[in-house]
Order: structure tokens, then sequence, then C-alpha cells
């Protein structure tokens, strides 16, 4: 080897020479800078202190679901601060701790900007970067492949976080025009159990809890200051209704949140009996008479001696037994509570993540229903969100029958099972994809069995080729064989329509703020691309057109919202008791609908899968496949009405408290209790696992943040000081929390804030890739490692746990959702 | 070393650290002397499995995804908040612009000593002209930019190079590279 000493410098600097001066002088390099070189100022003048303008962008947040509107201040090109849209009627100027940290997504020095090729085992870490061009080359030869041998459906995609625009510029465009339904989502690991629920009883999801004119607020495992689908709308509401109008909030959780802390009183709770103290609750207004026999009368599918004879079995006593709560407190909650009225009652994964997730939230809404307070003002509301019209492609679209997991898994499974998706694959009896294309969707890290998720995912036999389209290099990209870089949120165009707790539609956009880095490219704007390459037609050629044409359909100047980022109709009005609305005569006359004397329902049945109109006749609304799509009204009386539009199942217009669809299955048609199955036969030392999420970070997609992870970046385990007493675990120490499925290590945190049964380990943490903040990967010496200019402001070493290793993917029997909150474990110290 | 070998040495750097190499690139390093300096494994690999090899390192070392070398100063100066704006206003006030397709920051290290290789360009050009007053000016700008810009960051990112290179290519590049930017930051008019 040559020694590097001055003089082999100067031989460098000739033999450099030598290497220049060869036949390309560039050797593929283009020279990055031009221009006349000059001594003096003068190209573009920067005064130092003053003179910098702040261009302030209205755009809307898209850290977690609530999507919120919001205004991003640009200086030098560089985005720098994030802030709430004061004119948006949903968030009102608000945001929380992590919209205002989506600064940190933008510039993560992790972030993927080129598309990349994997170049040694899959999983092994070995990237090539390549260009645009390869990439897509490679991808469109893939899919066109499949086109040409007819099998559309090989093409699976799979997304998580897709809403809005970005949802329809995919699903009602580019997939129906390539013809693949094989399209999984991510809902069974989310709130599945409550849409279902809401889609048996009173039809299309989305409740909106009316808090601000509410007079009490019950809460069912929400942690509403935390972690709401629309958390700042609904945490902001609450609080104003409890300061302003002395609105009483009482939680039932197993675990002691800041929204219990915030309550005027936290009740604890064993997991999965929440359905117990309802329907005690619900049985307590039948008795004492508070009911609404109005309500129960007209819009309900029973009568009040119905519920009154069902719900006496349900006695505060009993249900004391089986929840800990006790039965004065059941008791007078419920007066107090019926006579509140108008009140709502919230409820989230706390209830329904369980085995019986969906007769507790079936029950949640017919304590609401029997108390009249159902869409009205004050109570639990219909969802209002702003009706965006846009392009459509039509197209059949075949799929392979692996959405809904294994047979037998759930009998409605309307929002698919995805947590047992990888599980079809493996089992294979349904056939598999060829192509797996994940877009903002974790199946390894979000699902339950994380060992299998990644097991599945890395054999080639089962999964040959897999596409990641991600900003960031997440556990699930790190298994793919091609990488499309994506851009954040911040750089995309697109619209969105989240629900509106003012029941007024707000129509608003994002827009890049900042251009986007590398050679991240906007998805929506690939799939023009690819749909081109395809040779499929699509009716706009970007996600920008996409939003401008969007406007000019829904007649919403696309100019204004560019300046405002948020637009409503200021003529509507609050929209409350839709569903009693009169329909006039040529409505449900028209042609093509039928009325369906079992049921009272009109429908259009060319809408449904009928092909003849006696067909239609014949199997009648209920039996007919997708009839629920041409629903027109309900008949009550002589009158027809709006009445509970249906979702996904063939549903009357009323208020099913009693579901026919429940029956047919063996379940009481009319809400009850029963059990989660492992909970009855613990042993005397086993735990129930609970996981739960903080206020300062997103389910799995905000730890690369560095300004939130400095917050929270350790979750250990919440033990009740007696039951640790009794382990002889003490605070601090190590512990091993085991499953079924597997064990971790953790440090257990002692409190009186978590039921003596329940041991609760946050979400978010201990992930092993998502860059240098998530992982602690590449910081391991903070002195030394570099990555931009604060990276040595890293003070915390430790990157938490993750508890989905040990978290079966079980589903529950009706909806599939995952029962994130069923597990039994062993706890041991360490 | 004379101002010649110095802007070449700062073209090739450049180059070297600006993307994975190309194969005409590494077939004409490998006819100069220079590949005594670039090790055994560079010196017997076949041309084609190099290009892909140090493709794939290239990726690895400066580019992710996952844990990899930042090629910015920005990352470096701890002292220094807003360092890649303060670049970018520095060369464009020389009148210069960055490429309009150029995706990387403004204070890359292949910016950063492309920048130096014009400036030592000029100053040839300023001597040949026999205008010496502007020539030691552009010295003059050289030497502060070495010394408030590389000579800060570089020896640092090229320690990182040496230890985590698998590849002796871009091992032995960041040792010369450290060598030369010292060299730069003491005395160049030799
Ligand atoms: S709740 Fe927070 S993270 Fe979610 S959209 Fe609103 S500001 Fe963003």
């Amino acid at each position: 080897m040559v020694k590097l000493t001055r003089r082999n410098l100067i031989r460098l600097g000739i033999a450099s020479a030598a290497v220049l001066a060869g036949a390309d002088k560039l050797f593929g390099k283009q020279p990055i800078l031009s221009g006349k070189l000059k001594l003096e100022d003068g190209g573009k003048d920067f005064s130092p202190e003053t003179g910098k303008e702040r261009k302030v962008i209205p755009t809307a947040c898209w850290q977690c679901v609530s999507r919120d509107a919001v205004v991003c201040y640009v200086e030098d090109g560089k985005l720098v601060k994030i802030e709430g849209n004061p004119e948006s009627i949903r968030n009102r100027g608000k945001i929380c701790a992590k919209g205002q940290a989506g600064i940190n997504q933008v510039y993560d020095p992790d972030r993927i900007l080129y598309p990349m090729k994997r170049a040694g085992r899959r999983g092994e870490g070995k990237w090539k970067r390549i260009s645009w061009d390869e990439a897509l080359n490679e991808l469109t030869a893939r899919l066109k492949k499949l086109l040409d041998e007819g099998h559309p459906e090989k093409f699976m995609f799979h997304y998580g976080r897709m809403k809005g625009s970005d949802d329809k510029i995919i699903k009602d465009n580019f997939l129906p025009a390539y013809g693949t339904g094989t399209i999984g989502n991510h809902t069974s690991i989310c709130e599945g159990a409550k849409w279902v629920a809401q889609e048996l009883t009173w039809g299309k999801h989305y409740d909106v809890n009316d808090v601000q004119h509410a007079n009490m607020i019950l809460n069912f495992g929400c942690n509403i200051m935390e972690a709401h689908t629309s958390h700042i709308q609904l945490s902001q509401r609450t609080i104003e209704a409890m300061a302003e109008r002395g609105t009483r909030l009482i939680t039932f959780d197993v675990r002691l949140s800041n929204t219990a802390a915030k309550s005027t009183e936290w009740i604890p709770i064993k997991p999965g009996t929440d359905g117990a103290v309802v329907l005690a609750m619900a049985n307590v207004v039948m008795q004492e008479e508070l009911y609404d026999s109005d309500f129960i009368n007209k819009w309900t599918n029973v009568t009040v001696d119905e519920l009154k004879s069902h719900l006496k079995q349900y006695t505060p006593e009993w249900a004391e037994k089986i929840s800990g709560v006790s039965a004065s407190k059941i008791r007078s909650l419920a007066i107090e509570y019926g006579r509140a009225r108008p009140g709502t009652i919230v409820s989230y994964r706390g209830a329904v993540a369980h085995y019986n997730g969906v007769e507790t939230e079936r029950a949640i809404k017919m304590l609401d229903a029997i108390l009249g307070n159902i869409d009205v003002k004050g109570g639990t509301c219909r969802a209002v969100s702003a009706k965006w019209s846009y392009p459509k492609a039509k197209g059949e679209q075949k799929k392979l029958k692996i959405l809904d997991g294994l047979k037998g898994d759930a009998i409605y499974p309307t929002h698919h099972i995805n947590h047992r998706v990888l599980k079809a694959i493996k089992d294979g009896s349904n056939g598999r994809p060829d192509v797996y294309m994940i877009y903002c969707y974790e199946p390894v890290y979000a699902n339950g069995e994380v060992q299998e998720n990644i097991d599945i995912m890395k054999d080639e036999k089962l999964l040959p080729y897999i596409v990641a389209v991600n900003p960031f290099y997440t556990e699930s990209t790190a298994l793919a064989d091609l990488i499309l870089p994506d851009v954040t949120y911040l750089e995309r165009w697109s619209w969105d329509d989240m629900v509106s707790y003012e029941h007024i539609g707000e129509f608003y956009i994002r827009q890049p703020v900042v251009s986007p880095p590398g050679q991240t490219r906007q998805f929506q704007d690939v799939v023009c691309e690819l749909a081109k390459r395809l040779g499929l037609k699509l009716d706009f050629d970007s996600a920008e057109d996409f939003v401008k044409k969007s406007c000019e359909k829904s007649k919403v100047d696309f100019e204004y919202l560019k300046k405002h980022g948020v637009w409503h109709n200021p003529e509507d009005k609050p929209k409350y008791k839709s569903y009693a609305k009169e329909l006039k005569p040529e409505q449900y006359t028209a042609e093509n609908v039928l009325l369906d004397a079992a049921t009272g329902v009109y429908w259009d049945w060319k809408k449904s899968k009928a092909k003849t109109v006696e067909e239609a006749q014949e199997k009648g609304y209920t039996a007919t496949k997708d009839a629920y799509k041409g629903y027109v009204g309900q008949k009550i009386g002589s009158s027809v009405y709006a009445g509970f539009k249906p979702d996904k199942l063939n549903k009357s217009g009323l208020f099913e408290i009693s579901s026919n669809f429940l029956k047919k299955e063996g379940y009481n048609p009319l809400p009850s209790y029963f059990p989660v199955p492992e909970h009855e036969n613990m042993k005397k030392d086993e735990m129930i696992l609970t996981t739960y999420k903080v206020g300062v970070q997103i389910h799995s997609r905000s730890q690369n943040c560095k300004w939130l992870t400095e917050i929270y970046h350790e979750n250990p385990a919440w033990i009740n000081p007696a039951t640790a007493k009794s382990k002889g675990i003490k605070d601090g120490d190590n512990i091993k929390v085991k499953s079924r499925v597997g064990d971790i290590i953790t440090k257990a945190k002692l409190t009186e804030g978590v039921h003596p049964q329940v041991i609760a380990i946050s979400h978010h943490l201990g992930h092993w890739e998502y860059g240098a903040y998530a992982s602690g990967r590449g910081c391991k010496d903070y002195q030394n490692h570099v990555c931009e200019p604060d990276c040595h402001n890293k003070w915390w070493k430790g990157v938490g746990v993750h508890p989905n290793w040990i978290i079966p993917n079980s589903p529950d029997p009706i909806a599939g959702q995952l029962r994130f909150m069923d597990t039994v474990v062993e706890v041991t110290r360490a | 070393m004379k101002p010649i070998e110095r802007s070449n040495v700062y073209g090739l750097l450049s180059r070297v650290y600006s993307s994975e190499p190309s194969k005409d690139f590494l077939e004409s390093i490998r006819g100069s002397s220079f590949i005594e300096a670039l090790g055994q494994d560079f010196k017997s690999a076949s041309l084609n499995e190099l290009v892909d090899e140090l493709s794939v390192e290239y990726t690895r070392l400066f580019i992710g995804p996952g844990s990899h070398i930042y090629p910015y100063e920005s990352a470096y100066r701890k002292d220094k908040g807003s360092i890649d704006k303060d670049i970018k206003n520095f060369i464009e006030s020389r009148g210069l612009r960055y490429r309009s397709d150029f995706t990387e920051g403004p204070d890359h290290i292949s910016v950063e000593l492309e920048f130096m290789e014009r400036i030592t360009q000029e100053e040839i050009k300023a001597r040949k002209q026999g205008d010496l007053k502007k020539a030691s000016s552009f010295t003059e700008l050289g030497k502060k930019f070495v010394n408030e810009h590389l000579i800060k960051w570089v020896p640092i990112f090229s320690d990182r190079v040496i230890d985590v290179a698998s590849l002796s290519f871009y091992r032995e590049m960041a040792k010369l590279t450290k060598e030369f930017i010292l060299l730069e930051g003491v005395d160049k008019n030799e």
C-alpha cells in the first residue's frame, strides 16, 4: 500500500490529472454548479438578518387520521413551523404536538430519497439505487405479465393510511382500470368491530359524539384527550363542554389514561366487560321508565316490552360480579345519564378490540337509542363530511379470496381481516399474489405475531415479489424487493373529507409546502405514469390535476382552497336527525324502485346484483346481493323516510336494535353479553395485556420524529403495586411478559392507575428499523454519529419495547377485529 | 502542490462522492498510477463486478435506506444551525447556480469539492493572464472556504467512511480525502 505522504499527494495530483484527462472527463458526473464564478457578491443577495420572507401555506395534517387543517410557515424554502388553520370549522386553529412535529417527517435524515432495488437476500439490507425509469420498467413488466395472463387479481395492493383523493386515485381509478380487486386495508387492527356493530344497527359508520351540546358524556375505552380518530376536534369540544357548561365526563377504562385523569370520574373496569355494564345500565333505564318510547316505537325494530324482558337478566349486581364496577355506581350512573338527556357515549378500542367487541358496541348504541340520543343535538350523531365529486374509472375487478383471512374467521368481516391476510397467503388455498404492494401499511410491525409476519414476508416462495411504497425505511419496507420513495404529506397534492364535529361538511386540500427532496415522488403521480405504461386510461394526469378536476366537479374554487386551505358552504346548517327526513313520492316511485314488503324498504334493484326485476322481487331486499347499494328509504306507517341508510349489509332503514343477521348465525338478535373465552379460566397469577396510545406519538409512524421521540421513548409496563407485590416485582425491575405466541422483556412501572389484573404496555415503540431516532440504530455512539445538525442532542438511549410480538392475530368471531386487548400473559421477574 | 494538481484532486474527489462510479471512471482510475493506492480487491475484481459492488457499497455508505453516513456539512456542524442555507447562499452569491435537477442538499460534499475545483481553476486562469492580484484573491477565497468549511467536517466524515467501508475503494479514497483536506487546511501556497 502506498503511504500517504505529502509527496504522494503531489503524485496524486498528477495522477488525478491523468484520470480526469480520460476520454470523458465527467464520467457520468454532470457539474452541479453552473454560471460564472465571481469574487464579489451579486448573483443573489441575502440579507444576513432581515429580508427573510416567510411564506404561509395552508394545507392539512396527516400525522394521524384526524387530518386537521394546518398552516405551514416556510422560510428560504425550509419548513420552519406548523400551526392549526384558524379558518377551519373542524379543528378551529388547534393542533396537537404530533401535528407540530410534522416538520421532523420532512427533514428526517433517514428518508428514502431514491428508488431502491434489493441487492442481497431479502431482508439483508443490501440495496442498489436505481432510476425511476428502471424501477417502473421492472414493475410494469410484472404487472403487464399478469394482465396478459388474465390474472390481474394476482396483483395485491395493501394499504394502511390512504384517505381522500389519495384513496380515490388508487381505489376508484387505477386499480379498477387495472382490474384487481385484491385490495387489502388495515381496519381490522383498528376499530373494525365498531364499524360492523354500527352497520348492523344504524348503517354507515362513523359516529360523531356531539359533546359540545351534551349534558353528560359516558366514555367506554376511548382515550379522547390523546388518541381518538377525531382527536383534536373531539378533545377540545369535550374540554369546552366540561369547563363552560359543567358537562360530566365519566370514563370507564382499565387504565388511568390522561383522558381518565381529566374526566369527572374514572371507573376502573375489567377488560372485555364493558358490555355487561352497558347492558345493566340499559336495564336500569328501562326499569326506571327513563326511556324515549317515541324513538323506540317509531324508529327501532323492537318494542319497549321486548327490551324490558330481554334486559332484565342484566342486573347491576350481575354486572358488578363480571366487571368489578359496583352495582350502586352502575345504577346511579344509569339514572343520572337517563335524566341528563341529551347525552352521548364515546367508545373506542378499549371497548371494542375484544372477543365480544361487536356486542359491546351494539349495546352502547342501543343505550343511546333507547334514550332518544340518536342524531340529535348533544347526542350521538351520524357523521357529516364534505361530499366531493371526482373522476372515476370503471372496470371489472377480480380478487383473490384472502382479504378475510382464513375460512371461518368471522361471520361479517365487512372491513376485512387484514391481520390474517399473511396467514391466508401462507395457507395458500385461495391463491397467492404474485405482486404484493404495500402502501402506508406496516404488516410486520402493526399486526400481532410479529415473528410470523416476518417469516412469511421473507419467504420468496410465498410472496415472490414485494413492492413497498414509503418515504421511510420501516420494518416492512426492509423486507421488500423494490422500494418506491413516496413524499410525505407535506409535499403532496390531495383533497380530504374528514368528518366534521360542526355537522357541516368541510372541503379541504393538501398542497406541497416544500418541494420533495431527492427523487421522491407522490405515489399518485407515479400511478398515473404506471397507467400510461400499462396502456390504461385515466381521466387525469397527476395528483394535482385530480384535485383540480374534483374541485371543478364539486363546484369548489381550487384557487380559494390553495389560499385558504379549507372551505364550507356558508349556507349549510348542522344536519341533525337526517333519518327523519320525509322523502318525496318521486324519490321512491322512480323507475326500478321496489317496495320490499318484509322490511318496508324502498330500493333500486338495478344497483344490486340482481339480474332481472323478477329475480329481485322474488329474492326480496334482504336476500339480494348488494341490495343495500340501492336503498332509497324506509316506509313507516304511511310515510317514507330517509331512515338509517344501510352500508355493506342489507339492513332495513330502521335502527335495528334486534339483528336478524346475528340471529341467522345463532346469536341472540338483541344485544347480549358473552365473556372473552380466555378470561374465563385464567390461572391465578395470569394477567391481561392491554396496549394503548399516548398523546405525543402516532400508532407506528411518528417515532422517526425526533421531537416526539425525545418526549416519549420508553414504555415500561404499568402494573398495580398490589399485583406486583404478590409477584415479588419492584418498581423498575426487569420483567418478562409471556403469551402463547412469545415473550418480551421490559421494565415494570408500579402505579395505582391500572386495574390489578391488567398489565398495560403502550404501542408506538420498540422499532428495529425506521431510522436512527426510532430504532436507535446508527446512533449508538452519539458523539460521533452524525446525521443532522442536532443529532448530538439525542441524549436518550432507550427505544422501548413493542408489545405486538406477543399479541396473537386472533379475530373476533363477528367482525374479525384483532382482539388486541384480550391477550392473557404470564408476568415474572426477568 | 501546484494549483493545477490541487484542482485536479478536487475534481476527482468530487466525482468520487457525487454518485455511484461509472464503468469508464473506474477503468480510467485503474489505468493510472492511482491503482497502487486503492487496495488489492480493487485491482483484482473484474470491472463489471466492481461497478456493481461499488454501486451497492455507495448506496449503503451514503444513501441508505437504513443507517448510513451523511455526506452533508450540516450534519457535522453542531455549532451551526443553518449551514446548508449558508453554503447555498455563499455559492450563489459568488455567481454560481445549482443544476436545477440536483436533488441532494446544497452542502453535499461533492458540491463543496466542486466549488473548490472552480476556485482553483479561476486562480490558475488569473495567473495565466498575469492578473496576480485577482489570482491571490481567489487563493484567499479558497483558503477561507477550506478553513471555514471543508476542514471542519471532511476529516470526520472521512474517518466514518474509513470505519464503515467494506471495500477498499471508498476506504482508500476517504484516506486520501482526509489527508488532502488536512494538507489544504495547513498550507497550500507551496
Ligand atoms: S390530531 Fe394532531 S396529529 Fe392528528 S391530524 Fe390533528 S394535529 Fe395532526
